[in-house]
């Protein structure tokens, strides 16, 4: 299927004179052999080319007018859903949207509008100075706020280790029908793992007659090795007139 | 049984092997103790290599004891121990003796009491009183019947005499051996001879008494010159021996050879002999080849003879380099490691030899030296000549006036060629060839040495070969005859310009004058002889000279002309000048002819010192150390044997090199001639001349026109060669021949004396000094002047300065029909290398004031000296130089340099100018320009650079060290802190610009009011106003102890760690009173007004990622390794580049500010955002580390310089810089890495620093700079340094606008430029070119009250806005960005992504189809081909940007539209 292309002139609302940007939108219909249950293939539009300052907000202001929209995915590539990473910097953004409309009916009526050729106005919300700004002030949260959320996260660590081991003597008991689930469980360890050092092999090198002409030849040969090595070596100096002192 | 019936060995090793089989067994040991130390235990270990048998051990026990006066007392083994040994002997062919061969047994003492002596009273002697007994077995093999007794006797030593007896069972026999004794501390070995040799004991080492003759063997009682504890100790030994039955091959080298070479490989050599011969067609034909091809041959021959016989070894692809050495190979092999450095210093000594040697056909030159010679010799005679030959202008700058005595001109005797050509040793790119003219003693009278006669003389004799070749100029085959040119004022030769094909080979044929028999004698021109008399000389000099000193009232003219006169001041360089004329030139030809007979590989290595000398400047301008010179050094070294005539060259450049370094000429100089009491002493030559080396003839000074100060530039750069020639790490070869070494790279601190004249009133200041001077320097005395005054200078630095040196003046030519032309240098430079350690110390140290010297002192500085009571008590003379900050302390050698010339030669203070601070202002803030009014009262001035922040650094560094101090005793952590590192340049003394401290303040309308939900007491900035000050966050990172308690999965380990840095902050904030700000991923502290952001590194946290990683699905991988990166990068390489790089900084006080003058200049040219910071330090520690061919900078300026000459000269492409941290890396290591990076180049980034912490990769130059944009760098390096140079080295050096070229980049190059507002660029007032006022918003405040809210930190509005463009756009585009102060961000357009594309789903951002235009009619119709929407991208900029961005420029449009 063909890829139809949306005109959509972004607009910065807080500057003096209105700057406007012109990007053209590739959609089309949401495909792929494997389907996410999140990502219905009846009800999803892909579309490609969003600029970077473009929120879900953004899209999801776009498509409205061709219905409810019940989920938008923006993402920097195409392919897998990726989870929201907890990335210090990362956040907003990406080129490509999954638009997860309510029902397949307003997905055509979506694609219609593409077709429509007609530009479609979007506010672009706060970029710039004011956007960093905002950004500087979320991140400096009151310690209580950043305690709690803290403790949260590590809170449902600890119940999740809790459970762990109970899981797991779950497992080893039979069940009814008196099977035991066996699994390959790998040492926890806290703190980096120094390797063990392997103790040095002990062996007399020069002990047989034969080892002692070995290693002689082998240093001859080693000796012409270089050898060989090194006129290679001025060989390509030559080549780039590296010999030339003034 | 016996020995002789062993079966014989292999004779035709010329050896004969037998195997012998020994049994031998131990009984008891009689030990004698003195003192109070008794052991308990005693035991008997065999040891053979790795073989070592041990008896179980027995008990001493005592039969008499004396108390402290000792012991005595046997330790029998029962059974008695015994060990059988197989042993071979050898034996060589037709002796009747077997080769020593040594076996050992140890007694030792394994009592585990600790027992005390006189001698250590702490120490166990578990391990202490071992005892070797040696045996030697080849004795017992002869006896025939088994079983005997041996006694041993070890010599006593200080503490311990030791007897031994072993028994065998057949006839009593004395064994010849060897004991040794252990002893840790009092235990001297010692070494005794039982039998025969009791001289030997008086070898005994440390031994504290008289030797005494050996007692006899049954004497073991106490011996009477025993003084310290002694120990007996007796040993019985049985040894049998039993015939034994194998043939024992003996595999040694030769025998290799003898057994193989003999046809059985000869298969093998035939196949090599292919293979090279291949090779050899390759276009490749070095001498090993021809060798190695020549053995071939020869094997290849006995093929049909020895055929495919025995199989020596497997063949294998790599049979060549299995293949049975041959004894030439083997000695070529040796030889290149005994003879040479390394195979690929011979082989690239090689090569540059045939590089710069001309090339040997000389037919056509030959032709036209003989009929040069012809010309020459059939020239006419005149009578007496009085006007000079049309077209020629008289070529020397004395009045012909007054000369007495009248010319007639003849052809010369003889016409010689001297010099380099005939011996081989000219180098390419100046090929001269000397004739020597003979002057015809008709020419020349009686006393024509005298008042520069012959001078006159031999110019007019030049001038009328002159006259006469140009018109037989094309007779003679000269193209031209360029000129009639001095190296010096009265040094005259003719110089004509041969073309022999290409331009390269171009000869220049230099006529000098020569006359052996001259009608005076010589002896009459040795140094302490006048001969310029200054009546009829100084009328003959340029009139505004001898007014200088003419003037002087003590300037009597005497009338003693033409007689001798011995109180007239000696006239050294005039008579040396006239004697080098006297057959010099001959004389040296054949000195260094039968040298170079003797030493053939001599003419290369005088090639080769040539080139050495030739990329220093060492040759080159007037009194150079010329080719000849080296070649007359090379002789003498022979003469001394100090030169072997089988070295190598390579091997005799290291012997010139350490002759010359380790020369002192300047005080006891050498003469190649004969100790001759005839000849003057090598001390009248000194009191004249500065450095001496005399000739074979005893009386001419070779060096005579070598100034001293060149000459210790010689000696300084000669040990510097040698410690990188030495140092097997670094390159020697491109250090030593092919890095061009220019005299402002060279030298730390360059001054300027300009204009020459003022160091002419050097002549004024005494008469007595200053007439002998002119007359001696005809109309050029300054080199002369300049030699007087470096003592001087010398003097007044003391330990200041390394090597002090002028630079050398330029020699003049002139065409033979102009005006001679007078070496016009408008400046005199002078270069000084300085010692860190010392340079920089505002004290000058003076004796106490009531000493003798103190009024020497006060006379030698002048009104600088003035006493000064110090804080030990005592009162010394002094003086003290301005030096408040350390950026003025770097001029303090200038200021003293300056001062002295003002007070010794009345040089004007401002006709000195340095380059001391030049480059200052470019690293001083702005709030330091308002004060440097503060100086203006002093005199030196112009000598006083700005402040250039090192305070503020080390007030970081001491606020830091504070902090630590609280981080570290902070009471109720969960878990300690156990490491606290730095992260920030800050911390290694390397930021651009220090920050200061932050006052408490900040513009209220600058500051945004905080939302009501969060509720902390930061302050956050406005979007509205400008931006507030910028306080920068200092990276720390902090280590805690290991527990066990973590948890192991990454959301919850980041938990851990905001929970830890909001506790921390608690903590901070009750227990230390700091204001504290956490955040999720760091916690920042204010102390004293900088902000220390501190993280915590949990080494497990990464290698949980590194898990992770390796088990995700590929869409999570590349977020996942970009944090990974982060990470290791912030937490763990940049706290340990931080200590290192701190370390460095600390070593050489120039580091750091070398380091920040290097990263102003790359983000002067917008590159801040692609080379790092570490990056560019790592480059300039590199400087530092590895600085060949220089020795480490001691200025910034020198190491801006250098950086820049680093990142032009590198070869990029086929070398990696390694950057030798701390010396971790070893010579294998950095082969490996070399090796490395030879293959796998095309993967490696462009800019490849390999560091003992990265070694096959280079992350702090990937993956930016990209190549483009590197090599853009490395052009405007090499064109900075051009210009930075020139500016340096010019005298009217702070007038220049250093700024100009070398910090403004050209921005003509960039395709937009996206201009920001100043409002919103936070560091606009640390732009290169900033106006005054903006200095305001960046002034320290003294009063500093107690900050109640943590200010904005690290917000800055540009870099995030890079950032975003970057992270956007860098498929596009490439930015360019300053962050010191830049106003805008230029943007250049990637021309590949603009190539039409058809539309893929990866690409289809801010793309638009192609309008239908020419090139898509081509195509077909149904594929719309897409290009980037420039005009979007454009406006996206804006938006991006709203608020900062003012405008964008368009200078050019990007590639695809404009075609």
């Amino acid at each position: 299927m063909e890829f139809l292309s949306l005109q959509v002139d972004f607009f910065g609302s807080t500057t003096d004179n209105e700057i406007v940007s012109t990007h053209t939108i590739f959609c089309k219909k949401h495909t792929v052999r494997r389907e996410d249950p999140t990502t219905p293939s009846d009800r999803t539009l892909f579309s490609l080319g969003w600029p970077p300052y473009c929120s879900g907000n953004q899209v999801e202001a776009v498509f409205s007018r061709a219905g409810y929209v019940s989920g938008t995915f923006l993402q920097e590539n195409a392919g897998q859903l990726v989870k929201k990473a907890d990335a210090e910097g990362g956040g907003q953004g990406g080129r490509v949207a999954y638009v997860v409309f309510s029902q397949p009916e307003e997905l055509d009526r979506a694609l219609g509008l593409c077709g429509g050729g007609e530009a479609v106005r979007c506010d672009i919300g706060t970029t710039g100075v004011r956007k960093w700004c905002e950004d500087y002030a979320s991140r400096r949260l009151n310690s209580t706020a950043l305690d709690t959320a803290a403790n949260l996260v590590v809170g449902q660590y600890d119940n999740c280790a809790a459970y762990q081991p109970k899981a797991r003597k779950r497992l080893s008991q039979p069940d009814s029908d008196g099977w035991v689930t066996v699994t390959s469980r790998r040492p926890q360890s806290n703190g980096p793992q120094n390797p063990r050092k392997k103790k040095k092999e002990k062996k007399l090198t020069n002990f047989y007659l034969f080892q002692q002409r070995e290693s002689k030849r082998e240093a001859v040969a080693e000796l012409r090795r270089k050898f060989l090595k090194d006129k290679e070596r001025v060989a390509q100096l030559r080549t780039q007139r590296r010999f030339r002192p003034f | 049984m016996s020995a002789q019936k062993a079966i014989a060995g292999v004779r035709r090793l010329g050896k004969e092997a037998y195997q012998f089989q020994f049994t031998s067994e131990f009984e008891y040991i009689a030990l004698e103790c003195k003192g109070t130390w008794r052991p308990t235990l005693l035991k008997a270990v065999w040891f053979r290599n790795h073989r070592k048998v041990e008896s179980i051990p027995v008990k001493w026990v005592t039969s008499e004891d004396r108390g402290p006066n000792g012991a005595s007392g046997k330790a029998k083994f029962k059974p008695s121990f015994s060990v059988g040994l197989v042993v071979t002997l050898y034996k060589g062919k037709g002796r009747d003796r077997f080769e020593e061969k040594e076996y050992k047994y140890y007694i030792q003492d394994v009592s585990v009491t600790i027992v005390t002596c006189q001698q250590c009273p702490n120490s166990a002697h578990r391990k202490d009183l071992s005892l070797t007994v040696p045996l030697s077995l080849p004795l017992h093999s002869r006896s025939s019947s088994p079983g005997r007794e041996l006694r041993h006797k070890a010599s006593p030593d200080t503490t311990t005499s030791s007897e031994a007896a072993s028994k065998s069972t057949g006839k009593p026999k004395k064994d010849k051996g060897r004991k040794k004794l252990f002893g840790r501390k009092h235990c001297a070995s010692i070494e005794s001879s039982l039998d025969h040799h009791p001289e030997e004991q008086q070898r005994v080492p440390l031994s504290p008494t008289p030797p005494s003759p050996l007692p006899t063997i049954t004497d073991s009682s106490h011996r009477p010159w025993e003084e310290m504890n002694s120990m007996v100790k007796k040993l019985q030994e049985t040894v049998t021996k039993l015939e034994n039955e194998h043939k024992i091959i003996h595999a040694s080298m030769e025998g290799l050879e003898e057994e193989v070479g003999r046809g059985e490989t000869a298969a093998e050599l035939a196949e090599d002999g292919v293979e090279i011969e291949d090779e050899v067609e390759n276009g490749r034909s070095t001498e090993e080849e021809k060798e190695v091809e020549g053995e071939a041959g020869e094997g290849g021959g006995d093929v049909s003879v020895g055929g495919g016989g025995g199989g020596g070894w497997k063949k294998t692809h790599i049979a060549g380099l299995y293949q049975p050495p041959t004894h030439d190979e083997l000695r070529t092999l040796k030889e290149t490691q005994n003879l040479y450095q390394s195979n690929l210093m011979r082989l690239q000594m090689a090569e540059l030899l045939s590089e710069v040697k001309p090339s040997l056909s000389r037919g056509r030159l030959e032709d036209i030296l003989s009929s040069l010679r012809t010309t020459l010799m059939s020239l006419p005679s005149t009578s007496t000549v009085d006007s000079l030959p049309p077209k020629v202008h008289y070529p020397i700058n004395l009045d012909p006036s007054s000369v007495k005595g009248k010319f007639v001109f003849h052809p010369p005797l003889a016409v010689k060629v001297v010099g380099s050509y005939l011996l081989k040793t000219a180098i390419k790119p100046d090929l001269n060839i000397d004739l020597a003219l003979q002057i015809p003693p008709e020419c020349l009278q009686a006393k024509d040495h005298l008042n520069y006669r012959y001078l006159h003389k031999r110019a007019l004799y030049l001038s009328h070969v002159a006259a006469s070749l140009r018109r037989k100029k094309a007779a003679c085959g000269l193209q031209k005859i360029s000129s009639l040119g001095p190296q010096q004022f009265i040094i005259t030769r003719l110089h004509c310009t041969v073309f022999t094909g290409r331009a390269e080979s171009r000869y220049t044929i230099r006529l000098h004058t020569t006359v052996p028999e001259a009608p005076w004698k010589p002896v009459k021109l040795v140094p302490d002889r006048n001969n310029l008399r200054p009546q009829r000389s100084l009328c003959q000099l340029p009139p505004d000279l001898v007014s200088l000193v003419a003037g002087s009232p003590d300037c009597e003219l005497r009338s003693c002309d033409e007689s001798e006169c011995t109180d007239l001041p000696p006239t050294p360089h005039y008579n040396s000048l006239v004697l080098s004329d006297m057959g010099g030139m001959e004389r040296h030809l054949s000195d260094v002819y039968a040298a170079q007979q003797e030493c053939p590989a001599m003419a290369d290595t005088v090639v080769l010192l040539r080139v050495w000398a030739r990329q220093r400047g060492l040759s080159q301008g007037y009194g150079g150390f010329a080719g000849f010179h080296f070649s007359l050094l090379l002789a003498l070294l022979l003469t001394q044997r100090k030169i072997s005539p089988l070295m190598s060259s390579y091997q005799i450049l290291k012997v010139a090199l350490q002759a010359i370094a380790s020369s002192d000429w300047s005080t006891s100089g050498v003469s190649m001639a004969a100790p001759d009491p005839s000849l003057p002493s090598l001390s009248s030559f000194h009191s004249h001349h500065s450095v001496v080396f005399l000739d074979s003839s005893g009386l001419l000074n070779l060096l005579s026109h070598l100034s001293l100060s060149r000459y210790l530039w010689l000696r300084h750069e000669a040990a510097v060669g040698l410690t990188f020639l030495d140092d097997t790490a670094t390159d020697g070869f491109t250090a030593l021949f092919m890095t061009p070494v220019s005299f402002e790279l060279k030298f730390d601190l360059l001054l300027h004396i300009s204009p020459v004249s003022v160091l002419h009133s050097y002549l004024t200041r005494d008469a007595n000094e200053g007439t002998p001077l002119l007359l001696d320097g005809g109309c050029w005395p300054l080199p002369l002047i300049m030699e007087k005054l470096l003592p001087v200078l010398n003097k007044g630095l003391g330990k200041r300065v390394k090597l002090l040196t002028f630079r050398p003046f330029q020699s003049t030519q002139w065409l033979v029909s102009k005006e001679p032309v007078l070496p016009c240098d408008s400046h005199v430079t002078v270069g000084v290398v300085l010692d860190s350690d010392h340079a920089f110390s505002v004290l000058d140290m003076g004796p106490a004031a009531d000493s003798k010297q103190a009024g020497e002192f006060r006379v030698f500085w002048g009104e600088r000296s003035e006493l000064r009571r110090f804080q030990d008590g005592s009162i010394n003379e002094a003086v003290v130089w301005t030096g408040g900050s350390v950026g003025e302390r770097r001029g303090v050698v200038a200021q003293i340099i300056t001062h002295l010339l003002h007070r010794h030669v009345g040089v004007p203070v401002e006709s000195v100018t340095s380059s001391a601070g030049a480059l200052s202002p470019l690293l001083s803030l702005p709030l330091y320009s308002n004060n440097c009014d503060r100086d203006t009262s002093t005199n030196q001035h112009s000598l006083v650079p700005l402040a250039t922040g090192e305070e503020e650094g080390k007030k970081i560094e001491d606020e830091f060290g504070e902090l630590s101090k609280q981080l570290r005793g902070l009471k109720g952590l969960p878990l300690a802190i156990t490491s606290i590192q730095g992260a920030s340049p800050e911390f290694r003394h390397c930021s651009v610009f220090p920050p200061l401290a932050w006052n408490g303040r900040t513009p209220r309308k600058t500051l945004a009011e905080p939302s009501p939900e969060n509720q902390s007491d930061c302050l956050y900035p406005s979007c509205d106003s400008a931006t507030p000050p910028f306080v920068p966050a200092l990276e720390v990172v902090l280590q805690l102890e290991g527990s066990g308690k973590w948890p192991s999965e990454l959301t919850a380990i980041s938990s851990v760690k905001t929970a830890f840095y909001t506790y921390l902050s608690r903590t901070l904030s009750d227990q230390c009173q700091l204001l504290c700000s956490p955040t999720k991923h760091h916690l920042d502290v204010l102390k004293s007004g900088y902000v220390f952001r501190l993280r915590i590194h949990y080494p497990r946290e990464l290698s949980i990622l590194r898990e992770t990683i390796s088990a995700a699905q590929s869409h999570e991988v590349s977020g996942l390794r970009k944090t990974l990166a982060t990470m290791q990068r912030q937490l763990v390489d940049r706290p340990l580049l931080t200590s290192i790089l701190h370390g460095l900084s600390l070593q050489y006080s120039a580091f750091g500010v070398g380091a920040r003058l290097c990263k102003r200049w790359i983000a002067a040219h917008l590159m801040t955002n692609h080379l790092g910071d570490e990056a560019i330090e790592l480059m300039v520690a590199r400087l530092f580390l590895q600085p060949h061919p220089f020795t480490q900078p001691c200025s910034p300026e020198t190491v801006l310089l250098r950086f820049l000459f680093l990142l032009s000269i590198h070869e990029w492409e086929t070398e990696p810089l390694i950057v030798n941290l701390n010396n971790e890396l070893s010579v294998s290591e950095m082969a490996a890495i070399r090796s490395m990076f030879t293959s796998q180049r095309s993967q490696l980034p462009p800019c490849f620093i390999a560091t003992p912490l990265h070694r096959d990769s280079s992350p702090l130059t990937s993956p930016s700079p990209s190549f483009p944009v590197f090599h853009r760098l490395c052009l405007l390096a090499k064109e900075s340094l051009g210009v930075l140079s020139g500016q340096l080295i010019s005298p009217d050096l702070p007038t220049a606008d250093i700024k100009a070229q070398v910090f403004r980049t050209p921005l003509t190059g960039y395709n937009v430029l996206i201009h920001l507002t100043k409002k919103h660029v936070p560091l606009a007032a640390l732009a290169v070119d900033v106006a005054v006022e903006t200095g305001s918003s960046h002034t320290r405040n003294s009063s500093q009250k107690d900050p109640t809210h943590f200010p904005v930190t690290d917000f800055n509005s540009v870099e995030k806005y890079l950032a975003e463009l970057e992270r956007a756009y860098s498929e596009f585009c490439l930015f360019f960005y300053d962050k010191y102060g830049g106003r805008c961000i230029a943007v250049v357009w990637k021309p590949q992504a603009f190539s039409p594309q058809p539309f893929k789903v990866m690409q289809a951002f801010c793309k638009t189809k192609t309008a239908p235009g020419k090139g898509s009619k081509k195509k077909k119709k149904s594929e719309c081909l897409f290009v980037p929407d420039a005009e979007a991208i454009l406006a996206d900029f804006q938006l991006m940007g709203q608020g900062l961005v003012t405008s964008l420029e368009i200078i050019s449009e990007p590639p695809a539209l404009c075609s």
